[in-house]
């Protein structure tokens, strides 16, 4: 489970997350959505720990982030918008890596790391450096990655970009089978349709405010019946 | 926790290595087309060349016992100014901390997985330009197996005391300073600071030799005057170049251990105390 109660969060004079409270339980795929620069990323960079919190808290399982971080980073995967990291590593070393940080043991990670590049169509590529991979092969790789240790609380950042259809086939499919083994799937998306299709709850974000939170169909209901998401995701960034 | 530390450190090392482009990633050789590799070679020359006609010269006019105390003074400017411009870098603004700070790793394992990081790019420097000339030196004057075991104990322990120092002035400016929120305007502060320091030391120096009428043997005695003054400041040089010399071995070795163990304790200590919370801060402003 993910709360975020009342963060707020400033680059200098430029308010940009603003008294945002949010809970995102066990078991649900929740989507952020919201146009550029509405604060999705920064948000999802203080769940992680990535950024500080001018103001509030954010639990992950009851941890907090700012008293507690290495507790509340356990339950944690992140899949980063950009998956340009780790490069000058193969994928089997990153994926050691990952292992043993989260410590998983040695028969477990064998057996995971074969069964996921499988999924992944990835077990050709692991003693290659990942700064030879595509982009969609860096995604897929920190995607195996992020599942070795099977965190209770899957956060991704725009996770779609650069996939091949077949890998954005699995990964819905993963996601939505990781959300169903009662764990937190929390994501963010430009794609309107999929987080139509994938989601429990959406959460609509911008200028650093949430402006709805609840399923698309109430989201329907509360406006007009017959629109599709985007028209109704137009209709309320227009709004606000 | 060592685990982890060791872990950090490797991959920050890697990095780090990997991005001056000196090992050719597909044939897992040296590689013989980067700047850098030529770099060192051409340094490695110089150097043995430089430090040869010096030890030459000094024997010469019987001043040889003066060359490690020119040369550890040197050495350990440099690797005070290369370390004063990396470690911001380093601790601060590098792009693999972004990637890190997802995972459960304590702020103290972090934090000294970079000190280690920044005391191995030290060596580096220290293998290039300290070891030969050492060598040389101890070969031009037929000192015992002693001699080369205190210089690789001075070697090994030089640069981590020369972290510790700059580490913690580093934390404390970063702290103190809110105005240093990224890397170019602290790199621009240093950078200016350390040019004039460098200029106004070079005109001192040329003065005294232009005032000296250009003898050597005048301006190799200024140059130790120079060296001796700035070793005791240092606190450790002087001891090490005592046991290189196989004056007080005993109760320099005390003084060294006591140094380290307090320096460095107070450095574990401020690190897992601010910094962590200013780096959350500084990649806020990135």
């Amino acid at each position: 489970m993910i709360k975020i109660e009342n963060v707020s969060k400033s680059y200098g004079n430029k308010k940009v997350v603003d008294n945002l409270n949010l809970t995102i339980n066990d078991g649900e795929i929740f989507g952020f959505l919201g146009p550029n620069g509405a604060g999705k990323t920064t948000i999802i960079k203080m769940i992680t720990g990535i950024l500080s919190i001018d103001k509030g808290d954010i639990k992950i399982d009851n941890n907090s982030i700012i008293k507690n971080p290495v507790k509340a980073k356990e339950n944690i995967g992140l899949i980063p918008d950009s998956p340009d990291i780790f490069l000058n590593l193969k994928g089997i070393e990153y994926l050691n890596f990952v292992a043993d940080i989260y410590k998983v043991g040695k028969v477990e990670r064998i057996n995971r790391i074969k069964e996921l590049s499988e999924r992944f169509n990835m077990i050709k590529f692991l003693e290659e450096k990942i700064e030879n991979y595509s982009h969609g092969m860096r995604q897929k790789i920190i995607i195996i990655g992020v599942l070795l240790h099977t965190p209770k609380n899957w956060i991704l950042d725009e996770p779609i970009t650069g996939l091949d259809p077949k890998a954005i086939y699995d990964l819905k499919q993963t996601m939505k089978d990781y959300a169903n083994r009662g764990n937190t799937v929390f994501f963010s998306t430009h794609i309107l349709e999929v987080a139509e299709k994938l989601c429990d709850k959406v959460g609509i974000i911008n200028k650093g405010n949430l402006i709805y939170v609840g399923t698309i169909e109430e989201l329907k209901q509360k406006l007009k019946d017959d629109e599709s998401l985007e028209e109704l995701f137009m209709e309320l960034i227009e709004n606000d | 926790m060592i685990k982890n530390i060791m872990l950090l450190t490797k991959l920050f090392t890697i990095n780090y290595v990997q991005n001056l482009n000196i090992i050719d990633k597909k044939k897992n050789k040296i590689n013989l087309k980067s700047v850098y590799v030529w770099m060192i070679i051409i340094l490695l020359m110089a150097i043995c060349f430089i430090s040869n006609q010096i030890i030459k010269s000094l024997q010469g006019i019987g001043q040889e016992g003066i060359f490690p105390n020119i040369y550890f003074t040197f050495i350990f400017l440099l690797l005070v100014m290369q370390s004063i411009l990396i470690c911001p870098n380093i601790f601060y603004f590098s792009k693999d901390i972004e990637m890190i700070l997802p995972y459960p790793i304590k702020p103290t394992e972090l934090f000294l997985a970079k000190f280690n990081t920044l005391v191995g790019i030290l060596y580096v420097t220290e293998l290039i330009f300290m070891i030969i000339p050492m060598i040389m030196y101890g070969i031009a004057i037929h000192i015992g197996i002693g001699y080369y075991i205190a210089l690789i104990s001075a070697i090994i322990l030089i640069p981590i005391f020369i972290c510790i120092i700059i580490t913690f002035f580093n934390i404390l400016l970063i702290n103190l300073f809110k105005i240093i929120k990224n890397e170019n305007v602290y790199q621009l502060l240093i950078s200016t600071l350390l040019i004039t320091i460098v200029f106004f030391s070079e005109y001192q120096f040329i003065s005294n030799i232009i005032k000296n009428e250009q003898n050597f043997q005048n301006t190799i005695i200024n140059l130790n005057d120079i060296a001796i003054y700035i070793n005791k400041t240092t606190i450790v040089i002087n001891p090490f170049i005592q046991i290189l010399h196989g004056k007080n071995i005993i109760s320099n070795i005390i003084k060294l251990f006591m140094i380290y163990i307090v320096t460095f304790t107070s450095l574990v200590y401020i690190g897992s105390k601010k910094y962590f919370k200013r780096l959350l801060t500084v990649k806020s402003y990135r």
